[in-house]
């Protein structure tokens, strides 16, 4: 959920609960941060000790706490500063619930809005077990979604780019074939077989279409080539110039768990310096968002 | 929470007044692929509305301060009964290098205290500052280690 | 015209090779594919990666070239395809498998793969290999 602007005085953040945490959950914490007290995890530990189940790590209340402050106001929200204390013992197994809300509005600008928020864990008997304190900043202004309109109007899908014409030089076609672990990288004319991605205007960014998806206040967790293929009549050969033409064919969107995938497809056509087509290529690249609040799929084309 | 480490030191009262401002081993520090994993994985299986693991902050390089700070030499107060962690405070003033940072962990303040019900307790906070390759504060992480008597009736 | 006594289902490789920074920045620069996150780590973050990942084309490069090496002297893919199935880390080990999947007399079609230190397949190829 995204915090709208408006309302952010006093908001109140939905409560998330009930929360248990298993015995397995406090054994990968105990493993990421080297604390292997064993009353976190052992049941046995934990009632020689008087308590009447393992008792949950604070620094792992304290870990959810700042993650949930991205479910509720969003990816890029950026946390500057953040105290807790822990009140009173929460046990693994038992339920808790997280409450948050707005407290101040520190600052207030065309780009970023200071908040102070306070959150609370209470136990499944309404007691309040951790308190945190934290300031975070905001984008002032955030999207949900991915701008396929602008995107389909920049990428002129249908529409052929170019020609780009590139020779393939000895120097590049050696230094390339020793990294893909060619043998012997002077021993034949022939270029390597991938080497039509760099005949590429996209790869080689003489043509940048789409460079605002990058720029998109939208949280980024990962992307790159998605599937590359090619069709030769024929090897392409060291000292060569061939033209290229770019078209993008398509670009849709897919989900994947709670990634969406931006797709965008293009096919190159390569000639030799006759004319004659030598290759054809397909490539879609992918991006890969998470956004805050888009619900199901969609595919645009 | 409680924390029971035994190859931390132990320290009685005549010792805290020396140790305040104690400095810890310096340490080098980054993101832990393996690590955040485990951290990440151990909250978002209870916590179901939490989908996107998040970028390296401050929280990630450095979970728990006390630990932290214990992992770096400096002693806990263990002059009384019972020892819990009482609480942390992360500072973030830059985003998080690749490179590794480096952590000089402190003994901040040592204080004598009463709880609520008037018992004796020892409060210590440790600081741990997170300093880029250039000098540059990235941020403070701090944590708070309670020492103190418990009930009479509560006694083993 | 060259050509191979394959027969279906022989396997090709396998070869293990491991991404360096500077197998990286050599490649972009003989691709001229200068895309950051191949060695940049803070953009390579910034865009959700834990560090700089190895190019696609890299990885499919190596399953073609160790084809090329099996299938011997003359042999170039006249089809070639990839499909990325998940990122590699530089310095990390990347195996390169295949299998041959048709053979005729001077055509063999393979299918190649790439699977990372946790065996998961991280690039799916396949192709087909012809003798000049």
């Amino acid at each position: 959920m995204i915090l709208d602007i408006k309302d952010k005085n006093g908001f109140v953040f939905e409560e998330i609960g009930p929360v248990r945490c298993s015995i397995e959950d406090m054994v990968r914490w105990a493993g990421s941060c080297d604390d292997f007290t064993n009353f976190h995890y052992e049941a046995s530990a934990a009632q020689a000790r008087g308590f009447r189940a393992p008792v949950i790590n604070g620094p792992w209340k304290a870990m959810v706490i700042r993650n949930l402050l991205n479910v509720w106001l969003g990816s890029e929200v950026k946390t500057l500063k953040f105290s807790i204390k822990y009140l009173d013992t929460d046990f693994v197994g038992e339920e808790m619930y997280m409450n948050g809300r707005v407290i101040e509005v520190i600052s207030d600008s065309d780009d970023f809005v200071q908040l102070k928020c306070e959150i609370k864990i209470t136990n499944g008997e309404q007691k309040v077990t951790t308190e945190a304190h934290c300031e975070v900043q905001v984008q002032a202004e955030q999207i949900s979604e991915i701008p396929m309109a602008r995107l389909l109007e920049v990428l002129e899908i249908g529409t052929p780019k170019g020609p780009f014409v590139y020779e393939i030089a000895k120097t590049d076609v050696e230094r390339y074939s020793r990294v893909i672990g060619k043998k012997n990288p002077t021993d034949s004319e022939f270029v390597p077989t991938t080497f039509f991605g760099a005949l590429d205007p996209i790869e080689r960014r003489d043509l940048c279409v789409d460079d605002f998806l990058l720029e998109l206040p939208l949280k980024k967790v990962g992307g790159g080539n998605a599937f590359n293929k090619v069709v030769y009549k024929r090897p392409l050969k060291t000292g060569e110039k061939i033209s290229v033409t770019t078209t993008y064919v398509d670009a849709y969107i897919k989900k994947s768990g709670n990634r969406t995938l931006l797709f965008r497809v293009r096919e190159n056509i390569m000639a030799d310096e006759l004319g004659i087509q030598v290759a054809h290529s397909r490539n879609g690249h992918v991006l890969a968002f998470a956004l805050p609040s888009l619900s199901g799929s969609e595919a645009v084309k | 929470m409680e924390q029971n480490h035994q190859a931390w030191h132990s320290l009685d009262s005549a010792e805290a007044a020396n140790l305040l401002a104690s400095v810890g081993t310096v340490k080098y520090v980054s993101a832990n692929t393996h690590k955040t994993s485990l951290a990440w994985s151990s909250i978002s299986r209870p916590v179901h509305e939490l989908q996107v693991q998040p970028p390296v902050d401050l929280f990630l390089i450095c979970p728990d301060p006390l630990i932290f700070a214990l992992s770096c030499g400096l002693p806990r107060s263990r002059t009384l009964d019972k020892q819990i962690d009482g609480g942390s405070e992360w500072e973030q003033f830059h985003d998080i290098p690749s490179t590794p940072l480096t952590a000089i962990s402190r003994i901040a303040s040592i204080q004598e205290r009463r709880t609520s019900d008037m018992r004796h307790m020892i409060r210590s906070i440790y600081e741990i500052e997170f300093r880029n390759s250039e000098g540059k504060l990235i941020g403070i992480a701090r944590g708070t280690s309670l020492d103190f008597e418990v009930a009479t009736g509560e006694k083993q | 015209m060259g050509e191979i006594n394959a027969v279906k289902g022989e396997r090709i490789g396998p070869l293990t090779m491991v991404a360096t920074k500077t197998d990286l920045v050599k490649f972009a620069g003989s691709s001229q594919d200068f895309n950051l996150i191949h060695y940049d780590a803070d953009y390579a973050i910034s865009r959700g990666f834990p560090t700089v990942i190895v190019h696609g084309f890299l990885k499919a490069g190596y399953l073609a070239q160790m084809a090329l090496e099996w299938a011997g002297p003359g042999a170039w893919f006249s089809e070639f395809g990839a499909t990325y199935r998940g990122v590699d880390l530089v310095g990390q080990p990347i195996l390169c498998w295949g299998v041959v999947t048709k053979a005729e007399k001077d055509r063999v079609e393979v299918e190649l793969w790439t699977e990372n230190v946790a065996q998961e397949k991280t690039t799916l190829s396949e192709g087909v290999i012809q003798w000049q």
